[in-house]
């Protein structure tokens, strides 16, 4: 039965999970379990709450799995906006959690060459937003990643990279802007 | 910050951003969003930038999480986190989108496409008249999916029932019409029951429907 499960396409995994079949969940659980982690640690920055706020989404996730709507997004990004928004109100009680300034560059596109399989499944998936993302300024995707992948906000921003708000405001702008065309459906 | 009141689609443009990063506090938040819903340029605009942030997320690092995770969030769900009581049955909807579309084809297909199918019937209203279909599928597990594209009035709760080939009907679930207009049901139903002759939906002890599988 896990073996069979294994094999399901993401859509239909989540179906199953939706039928609440027992060993779905436990599948599901261990196909997402690093990313969902791995989000919400870089954006609580605390290994014990990343726990809780991971565990908590898989809860939701579980909960509202008759939600998900393939039309609009994939199941890893409907997961991943699930432990997001969780973490952004997780950030709203309890501001002020220090950034590692470390972390910004491993965000960064090219950092994830480390481990080329890594790389080349992040390329595949993010596709052509990956690639925009690359031809961004620096300063641009930094911006970005850390107002998307941090959830930091534009004034948190200008601290950790110690500029004017209204700069760091408009990095962010820009940059979520121009990648607005990878998203496009059809071309203008 | 003028969150009172209507707003123009220049103050809409300059918190853009930071209602799609999900940033921004009430009262302006809900001030843009309904700017949003009157004013296209503004929707399309809030859209493409959500979109951009959700995709976003697929590039955070992926962190094995401590030892002992994966037991931790199955026993979570365990105990007491229990789906809303309101049904004892196992379901989902997806709900139809605005504009009243049922139900892209994607979704079914991208779950269902090379999954076996059982059978599949048209539904029928007592009245005449098509109102959807219904499919048994075997894989991952054993349901019934039922999909309704022309929604009648009449009393909110809907009674799904199976024919066994020896003529007996089971009821395998329900639903309420005042939850979701049109859209598709499913529930989990005895492997047995893949065998089923017909499909009737019965409120109140009236048929309302009926599906005939070959
Ligand atoms: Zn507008």
């Amino acid at each position: 039965m896990m073996r069979h499960l294994d094999r399901l396409s993401d859509d239909a995994l989540l179906a199953a999970v939706a039928l609440e079949e027992r060993d779905a969940v436990a599948v599901f659980v261990r196909r997402f379990q690093r990313r969902v982690y791995g989000l919400a640690v870089t954006m609580l920055g605390d290994a014990a709450l990343a726990d809780d706020l991971a565990q908590v989404t898989f809860e939701r996730a579980w909960r509202h799995a008759g939600t998900y709507d393939a039309r609009r997004a994939s199941v890893a990004t409907w997961l991943l906006t699930i432990t997001r928004n969780l973490a952004i109100d997780a950030m709203r009680v309890r501001r002020a959690i220090p950034f590692d300034p470390d972390l910004v560059s491993q965000l960064l596109p090219h950092s994830s060459a480390v481990d080329p399989q890594q790389a080349a499944i992040d390329a595949d998936q993010l596709g052509r937003l990956g690639v925009e993302l690359a031809g961004l300024p620096v300063e641009q995707q930094r911006a970005v990643l850390l107002a998307t992948l941090a959830g930091r906000t534009a004034s948190e921003i200008a601290d950790i990279e110690g500029i004017p708000v209204g700069t760091a405001k408009t990095r962010i702008r820009t940059g979520l802007r121009r990648l607005r065309i990878a998203v496009a459906e059809v071309a203008p | 910050m003028s969150a009172q009141g209507s707003v123009g689609c220049e103050q809409f443009d300059v918190h853009a951003d930071e209602l799609a990063l999900g940033q921004l506090d009430e009262p302006l938040r809900s001030a843009l969003l309904a700017h949003a819903a009157d004013c296209p340029h503004c929707r399309s605009l809030l859209d493409s930038l959500g979109t951009v942030a959700d995709r976003l997320l697929l590039a955070a690092p992926r962190v094995e999480p401590p030892a002992g995770f994966e037991t931790r969030a199955l026993s979570r769900l365990d105990m007491g986190a229990a789906r809303p009581p309101r049904r004892s049955i196992s379901l989902w909807w997806v709900a139809a989108v605005a504009g009243g579309m049922v139900l892209a084809g994607a979704f079914v297909a991208a779950r269902l496409d090379g999954e076996p199918k059982a059978a599949t019937a048209t539904i029928v209203a007592a009245a005449g008249g098509e109102v959807g279909s219904v499919q048994l599928i075997a894989e991952p597990t054993p349901h019934v999916l039922v999909t309704i594209t022309a929604p009648r009035p009449g009393p909110a709760t809907r009674n799904c029932e199976l024919q066994r080939p020896d003529g007996t009907w089971v009821q395998v679930g329900w639903w309420d019409a005042a939850d979701v207009a049109s859209g598709v049901w499913a529930v989990g139903i005895d492997p047995t029951l893949l065998d089923a002759t017909a499909m009737r939906i019965v409120s109140d002890g009236d048929v309302l429907a009926t599906a005939a599988f070959d």
